[in-house]
This record gives structure tokens, C-alpha cells and sequence, in this order.
């Protein structure tokens, strides 16, 4: 990404789902909150929850263990919504608890192996270390537009 | 010139203004060439061209300058020429041509480069035409030259140039002159005072003699602007032109205010004259009212400029008012009697004039008395001043700022009204309050809506335009003809829907009617038209585009969709309707041959884009070898709407109140259901279709018994549904926000809104339920 701004270099949110860290950029993050009411949106993909209000933005939602084939879990008082912003659309994500926000160089990031399932490589960015623990690092763009290439090409 | 530093806002004020002024001229132009009648628009347009002269003037672009230059003598040519029989295509070309040039600097300037370069060219074409006309003319010109003819020759001969007074005072014996003394102001907030009288000034000077006017120096002098904005801006001169014309041309002063023009006697004026002009051949009492005129004015100042300090921490204040570093000292309480004694001072030098000569003193005391009472009305109360004018400009942002927070409150007072902590409690005087309450907010609503709303005039205009440059680049007679104009939708929409209209008349005019022969080929009588039209309908605007061409074969779309692999289900079980939304698709055309206008299937998916965008849909009929029709609808409003909530299971919906005809709880048995399973309802004889929202959305609720929900009558576009919802919550208005475009587009659902206590529901669009 060629448009960085200097301080937020490097710096990525972590967050833990089904147990592993995973980190986004923090330039894409806009806003953590905790879990609230989601209102359901039919005919959507199963891993778009719904609608959040978001201080009377409307935000929709999607809950990525579902997006990552995983299973649906309960939510509970750790569970928060990461909204993220791409080029002015938000998006909310929802997931299991939220870890930090960390440095991590872009040295330590090795490109994400190849996996037997592709579906779930596709939205990886790399590999980071964070105090030799890896971090998935998420491709923001993809985890998002994926979807929405989805919603165009179903639309009539 | 001294308007260097402050081009910013001057070049502001000249773009808007000359937006305007071609706009209105566009439209002038092209309604004179229909009707084949000049003489009606002549005079505005004269005036017009003459406005964007010297607005380009004053801002140094001399190729609009001149091009305007041209264009105006052209056109005083016309107006006062009657016997010249004009060949109005070609004007209106040449004008049209010119427009189009201003228009591209304009828009140059708008984006911050510098003007076009003059374009020669069409000068040198119009100045061509207007001497042919001249030259044709040239017998009955020369037996019928009257005053205005050579008040048309002055102006040729002097071209831009200011002329000396003295000069003409000898082509033109004064006896034929009128003396006129014309006093206005500005309006108040207008900027740079000094630069449009001078503007004004010169605008008039080559039909005048023995002009001056008061201050004398404008551009140079930087106390002008304080003085014109105090005392106003005074001209006298003499002139041959006629009363109304006079008149006429200070009309089109921009930003004027109070004009008084009034006819002098030559001997006042000659006595006005010596008095301003020279001071080496002046007379004694001339001297004195010099002086009196000179004491007058500094006192005045003084209050004015103090008002004006005090005024700018918190107003903005034209950078350009020179604020006399002396007059601040005095003390603001001391003001009121300052004022006092300034009208005092004033009142007695009136009297002091009395043996002045009579109509000098006359011509004093009125001054005065304007100058006390404006100021007395300034110093009370600074917009009285402004009241006479009937519109300001806003910039958009804070029209939008504002809806949004109108929006909001809204929202917020159901979130107060409907608050969950009053329910079941009774509370007489509260509830009043609240009626109160919401009255005050919907008419705050429906102002705040009805500043967004423009007629559609415009937008239509252009296309006429469109339509005027097309059918003569393909050759094909059309008519055109334009309905509703006067139909006022959202800012948003009028900005918007120009594209999409634009790229329909083009298909239509390229595709739709049929070349003039072919035409004939086909025995059609009538003369190819196309008729745009606007009205409203429920809460919806309808345009629709609508020609008598050679329509839409849906069996070539069919095959021409079949080769590109876009069909779905067999070819027999497409609708028309849905045949014709093959067109929607990017880059599909059946044209064969790419012409500059269209045909390369680029279009008509950019339409059906725009119009979605805009919360409408689009929708295609046609006849072959009758014509076809486009037809937008776009909703009213985009932002507030009056909905009728109700619920399914958890999930909130809200339909608008305009789509909803009657609601009521069917029994068991008013229920019929077919051998598919489609269940219908008999009202007053009438079988209509039940919809059930949870089937509909994949909703999981107890309420599946017809008994136990309720149905509501929606009615869209002559269609009726029953809708099958658990219950109906209530009425409420609600903001209307859009769904996200990473949510999948969900046919019958139009966006969502956010409810008092901060719940979404989600809006249903009745056009998606019900032509399912």
C-alpha cells in the first residue's frame, strides 16, 4: 500500500478468533465496540449478520468465522465488532475478542504458504510475528470486496 | 487595476453570475428560434450580452469580452433594425456556438486555468454576419437614420473604449439629449461596491455624454467603496437613448438596490456638471456646495466606519473596507449622539442652503434626508437594508448540514416522544406538549425539503438544446416538445438525472426515429416528435422520454442477448418488459454501426446505474413501428418519508404511507388458495394476491396463521399486494438512509432506517414486492 501515512506504518490490530491471532492494518480500522443488537438483513451471503447502528451510521456486518468456513460460535462479552473503513464504505466485523494493537516489522512478514484450501488463503496478506507468536495477517481489501464483486454480479 | 489581490472572490461572483446569464440566454435564444419571433427575447438578450461584456471586462477576459462585444452589437443591431427579416438559424448557431465557448471558459475558470484563448473564428463570423446584414440593409438604413441608428453607429465606432465626454457633445447637439440623474445602491454584502459601478459606469458610457458620477474616482480611490455603501452610487449624463431603454439597462445592474432614475433639466444638469466636473470654472455657489458636499461625507464616515470595525470580529467583513484609523477613537457609547449631532449638522446646512440656488437646494436636502435615514435604518437595524432582496445564495454543503440535522431531529424526537420509560403512562400535558412539538418539526421539515427542490426547467432546456445540435448533425426533422417543466424534484436529482436523460435522448434520436426517408418509406405520416415529460405521481416523479420512432424489436434483443449467453431461462418465458432490461446490460447494443452519438453500448447500463443511484427504476415500453418509452421513476424525496412500521417476528419493516391503501385482519376462510399454493384474498369482489413478508424474507415467526397477523393493501403502479405481516407497530417518520453496497441488493427492500430507539428496520420498496 503505497498511501501509508508514517505513523500508522507497521501498526496492526490484532484480534483472536477460534484461538489464533489475526491482524489488520490500523489505517483500515475505524472504530472497536463491544457486541450489540444486529439487525438482520434477509436474503444476504450466511456470514453477513446484518445492520449495526453505529452513533446513527448504518453499518452492515459480517461475521468472519463464518466467512472463514468456521463454525458459528455464540457471542459473548468479549466478542466486538472491528469496524473498518474502505474507500468510505464501513464494514463491521465481528470476532471472538480483540488482542492490541502492535508493531510488527515488515521484516519479520513472510508470505502465507500454500494451503489445500484456497478459499481460506485468499484473504491472507502474510504471515507476522509478534512475540514468536504468528499473526494471520488479513488483506482488508479482499476480506471485504469479495463480497461485494458477489453482490454485483447477482444483481439484475 | 486595483482587484489583483481579491480575484478570488471576484471570480466567484463572475462565474455565478455569468452561469446564470448564459443559462437564461440558452434558453432565450432557442425559444425564439422555435417560435421564429425574435423580437421578444431581443431585449433581455441584448441586455445579457451586454452584462457578460462587462463582467468579462472588468475581469480582463477579453475573449468573452469581445465575443460578447460582437454579439451585442449584433443583437442592438437587430432590436433596432425592424426591417431586417433575420436569418434566425444562423443567429441562433452563431449564438449558440458563442455560449458554448463562454461556457468552456467558465468552466476552465471554475476549475482554476485560464480562460480559452479568444476565438477569433467566431468573432470574426459574427462580425461577417452583422455586416452582411448591415450591407443588405444598407438603402433603408441610410433614408431612416434616426437617433437610435446612430446611437448604433457611436457604438461601433468607439468600440470598447471609454470616450471623453467633450468628444460627443459635438457629434450630438444637446438639444436631443436627456439629462438624467440616477441614484442606487448596492445591496448589502454584494462585494467590491467599486468595481461594479464602475462596471456600471462604463457600461453606459458609450451611450452618454457628459457622464460623471459620484465619488468620482471608484477603482482607484479605496474610501469608494465606503462611500457607495453609504451614500449610495450617483451618475448623471446625458443621453440619446430612449426613456425605456435607459431604464432597461439600469435594470440589469446586478445587486442593485433603491434605483431611482430621474430626468434632469439641462440647465440642473449643466449646473450638476460644473459642480462635479472642473473646479477651475466653477461659480461661487457651485464652490459652496462642493464644500458642503465635502463636509458632509467625512462626517458621515465616521459612525459608519465605526459600525463596520465592531462588526468584524464576529461578521465577515469585505477585506477590501478601509477602515479610517482616525474614526475608530471614538467611543461606541458616545454613537447615538454622534448621530444626532451628524443629522443635526446636516438639517442645518440644509437651511444654510437656502440661498443656494432653488433646485440645487432641493437636490441637497433630498440628499440628506436619504443619507440620515439610511443611516438611521443602518444603525438600528443593518438587515432592513436587505430585505428588499428576495433571494441569497447558499452554498449546498449547508443546505445538506442543515437536512441532515433536521433528519436527526426527527429521530430523535420519536426517540424523546416514544421513549420507552413513557410508556403506559398518561400524561395529558406532555402529549400536548409533544402535538406541539411534532407540528413545529414536520413544517421545519417540509421548509427545509422545499429548499432543496428545483424545478426541473433546466435540466429540460439543455436537452432541448441536445436535441436542437442532434437532429441537425443526423438530418432528421423532429419535434420536440416539453411537458411539465415546472415539476420540482430534489437538488440531487436535478444534478443527477441530466446524464441518464441525456444518453436516453441520444438513443432515441439515433436509434429510435427513423431517418426522414425511411420515415416516408413507411407511410408515417405524422413528423417524427419526441416529448420529454415530468409529473408527480403518489410520492414518486415520473420523467419519461417518449418518441413515435420505429420502437424496440424485442426478438433482435432476444437473439442479439442469446449470442452473448445472457439468457436464463428459455427464450419463450421472457416478458417484454424483461427483454427490454437486456438493454441495461454494459455493452450490449444491437447497433451495428458505431455513430458519434451512440451505439457503442455504452449508455443505457450507465442509465440504469444513475437512476438506481437515485433510489429509482427504469422501465422500457415500446411498440414496433410505433415508437417506444422510457420511463424514470425516482422517489419524491430522498430523505424523510412518512412510513407505517410493522413487524415480523423481530425484524421491523416500515412502508410508506403513500403506497399503502387499506390495512385489516382477514379470517380463515376470506382466503382462497390455488392448486399451486398461492393464496389470495376477495375484497369487494376484487381477488387480490397475499404476500407473506416472512416467506418472503426468510423470516422464521410464530405468526404463520392468517387469523393471527395482519394483511395491508399496497398498491403500486396499478398493481395490489396484500401484504402478510404479524402486526402493525405504528405511524412514523423516518430518515431514510441506504443499505451499504457490500450488503447484496435485496428486491423489495429500499434501504433502512433508524427508529426512535435507535432499532433499524428495513424500508420496503412496493414497486420490488409487487412486480415480483
Amino acid at each position: 500500500m503505497s498511501e501509508v501515512i508514517d505513523t500508522q506504518k507497521g501498526k496492526y490490530l490484532t484480534f483472536e478468533i477460534d484461538g489464533d491471532a489475526y491482524g489488520l492494518e490500523i489505517q483500515h480500522v475505524d472504530d472497536i465496540i463491544g457486541i450489540q443488537e444486529i439487525t438482520e438483513v434477509p436474503r444476504q451471503p450466511e456470514y453477513v449478520q446484518g445492520v449495526i447502528n453505529l452513533r446513527g451510521k448504518i453499518v452492515p456486518t459480517m461475521d468472519v468465522r463464518i466467512r472463514f468456513g468456521k463454525d458459528y460460535r455464540d457471542y459473548d462479552d468479549r466478542t466486538c465488532i472491528v469496524v473498518l473503513d474502505m474507500k468510505g464504505t464501513s464494514v463491521g466485523i465481528v470476532v471472538d475478542r480483540v488482542l492490541e494493537v502492535t508493531q510488527i516489522s515488515e521484516d519479520t512478514i513472510s508470505e502465507p504458504p500454500g494451503f489445500e484450501n484456497e478459499s481460506d488463503k485468499k484473504f491472507i496478506a502474510g504471515i507476522g510475528k509478534y512475540e514468536n507468536e504468528p499473526v494471520i495477517l488479513l488483506d482488508c481489501n479482499r476480506l471485504l470486496s469479495q463480497s461485494e464483486s458477489d453482490a454485483f454480479s447477482t444483481t439484475e | 487595476m486595483t482587484d489583483t489581490p481579491k480575484l478570488e472572490p471576484m471570480l466567484e461572483m463572475y462565474v455565478y453570475e455569468t452561469i446564470q446569464l448564459i443559462d437564461r440566454l440558452e434558453q432565450l435564444i432557442m425559444d425564439s428560434e422555435v417560435s421564429g419571433d425574435l423580437s421578444e427575447g431581443m431585449e433581455e438578450i441584448f441586455r445579457i450580452m451586454h452584462t457578460i461584456k462587462g463582467n468579462s471586462m472588468m475581469m480582463m477576459f477579453e475573449g468573452i469580452a469581445e465575443l460578447g462585444h460582437v454579439t451585442e452589437d449584433l443583437f442592438d443591431y437587430l432590436r433596432k433594425t425592424e426591417s431586417v427579416q433575420p436569418d434566425y438559424e444562423k443567429i441562433t448557431d452563431l449564438v449558440l456556438d458563442g455560449i458554448d465557448h463562454i461556457k468552456t471558459s467558465v468552466h476552465q475558470l471554475q476549475e482554476g486555468d485560464d480562460p480559452l484563448e479568444k476565438p477569433e473564428g467566431l468573432i470574426d463570423e459574427i462580425k461577417e454576419y452583422l455586416d452582411s446584414l448591415t450591407f443588405m440593409n444598407l438603402d433603408d438604413a441610410t433614408i431612416a437614420e434616426d437617433e437610435k441608428d446612430e446611437s448604433d453607429q457611436d457604438k461601433q465606432k468607439y468600440y470598447i473604449a471609454p470616450v471623453k465626454g467633450d468628444e460627443k457633445t459635438t457629434s450630438k447637439p444637446p438639444e436631443t439629449l436627456r439629462a438624467y440623474e440616477v441614484v442606487f445602491r448596492f445591496s448589502e454584502g454584494c462585494e467590491m461596491e467599486n468595481i461594479r459601478a464602475f462596471s456600471v459606469v462604463h457600461g453606459f458610457k458609450d451611450n452618454s455624454v457628459d457622464m460623471l458620477h459620484i465619488p468620482k474616482e471608484i477603482v482607484e480611490d479605496e474610501n469608494a467603496i465606503d462611500e457607495i455603501k453609504q451614500n449610495g452610487f450617483k451618475m448623471l449624463f446625458r443621453t440619446g437613448d430612449s426613456d425605456e431603454s435607459v431604464r432597461a439597462y439600469f435594470d440589469t445592474v446586478a445587486f442593485s438596490e433603491g434605483m431611482s432614475i430621474n430626468l434632469m433639466s439641462n440647465e440642473d444638469y449643466d449646473r450638476a456638471l460644473r459642480t462635479y466636473l472642473g473646479l477651475d470654472d466653477v461659480s461661487e455657489d457651485a464652490v459652496e456646495a462642493l464644500e458642503q458636499s465635502e463636509i458632509i461625507e467625512p462626517e458621515i464616515i465616521e459612525p459608519e466606519t465605526i459600525e463596520a470595525e465592531s462588526m468584524k470580529p464576529d461578521a465577515f467583513v469585505d477585506e477590501n473596507v478601509q477602515v479610517e484609523s482616525d474614526a475608530v477613537s471614538t467611543p461606541m457609547e458616545d454613537l447615538p449622539s454622534q448621530v444626532a449631532d451628524t443629522i443635526e449638522n446636516e438639517i442645518g446646512k440644509d437651511k444654510q442652503g437656502e440661498n443656494l440656488d432653488e433646485n440645487q437646494k432641493i437636490d441637497v436636502e433630498k440628499q440628506g434626508i436619504q443619507k440620515s435615514t439610511d443611516k438611521k435604518t443602518k444603525k438600528s437595524k443593518p438587515e432592513v437594508k436587505s430585505s428588499a432582496q428576495n433571494y441569497i445564495s447558499v452554498g449546498i454543503p449547508k443546505v445538506d448540514k442543515l437536512m441532515d440535522l433536521v433528519g436527526e431531529l426527527v429521530v430523535s424526537e420519536s426517540m424523546v416522544t416514544r421513549n420507552p420509560d413513557l410508556v403506559d403512562v398518561q400524561l395529558e400535558n406532555f402529549d400536548k406538549a409533544v402535538r406541539q412539538h411534532r407540528i413545529i418539526i414536520n413544517e421545519l421539515q417540509d421548509i427545509v425539503m422545499s429548499i432543496r427542490m428545483m424545478p426541473l426547467a433546466m435540466t429540460f432546456q439543455k436537452m432541448n438544446r441536445l436535441v436542437r445540435d442532434m437532429k441537425k448533425k443526423v438530418g432528421k426533422d423532429i419535434d420536440f416538445e416539453l411537458r411539465g417543466q415546472e415539476t420540482e424534484v430534489d437538488k440531487n436529482v436535478i444534478e443527477q438525472i441530466g446524464d441518464p436523460l441525456m444518453h436516453i435522448i441520444r438513443n432515441s434520436i439515433d436509434h429510435g426515429i427513423e431517418s426522414n426517408d425511411l420515415r416516408e418509406e413507411r407511410g408515417k405520416k405524422e413528423r417524427a416528435k419526441i416529448v420529454l415529460e415530468a409529473k408527480h405521481s403518489g410520492g414518486d416523479v415520473w420523467i419519461t422520454v417518449k418518441d413515435n420512432g420505429q420502437g424496440i424489436d424485442p426478438e433482435k434483443i432476444l437473439s442479439k442477448a442469446e449470442t452473448r449467453g445472457l439468457l436464463l431461462k428459455p427464450k419463450e418465458e421472457y416478458s417484454d418488459r424483461e427483454v427490454y432490461n437486456f438493454l441495461f446490460h454494459s455493452g450490449f447494443s444491437t447497433k451495428e454501426k458505431v455513430t458519434e452519438f451512440s451505439g457503442r453500448g455504452v449508455g443505457l447500463d450507465v442509465v440504469a446505474r444513475n437512476v438506481e443511484a437515485l433510489g429509482g427504476t427504469i422501465i422500457i415500453d415500446s411498440e414496433v413501428g410505433r415508437g417506444s418509452e422510457f420511463a424514470i421513476r425516482i422517489p419524491l424525496t430522498l430523505a424523510i418519508i412518512d412510513g407505517m412500521m410493522m413487524s415480523v417476528n423481530k425484524s421491523i419493516f416500515v412502508l410508506p404511507i403513500t403506497a399503502i391503501k387499506e390495512s385489516f385482519s382477514a379470517k380463515e376462510h376470506d382466503v382462497i388458495v390455488d392448486p399451486e399454493g398461492n393464496e389470495m384474498c376477495m375484497i369487494r369482489g376484487v381477488c387480490y394476491p397475499i404476500l407473506r413478508l416472512h416467506n418472503r424474507f426468510e423470516i422464521n415467526t410464530e405468526c404463520r396463521d392468517i387469523n393471527d397477523g395482519i394483511l395491508i393493501m399496497t398498491e403500486y403502479d396499478g398493481n395490489v399486494s396484500l401484504l402478510f405481516a404479524d402486526a402493525i407497530l405504528g405511524e412514523q417518520q423516518v430518515v431514510v438512509k441506504n443499505l451499504s453496497s457490500f450488503l447484496e441488493k435485496v428486491d423489495g427492500i429500499s434501504g433502512c432506517a433508524l427508529l426512535g430507539d435507535g432499532r433499524i428496520s428495513l424500508i420496503l420498496d412496493p414497486a420490488g414486492l409487487v412486480n415480483m
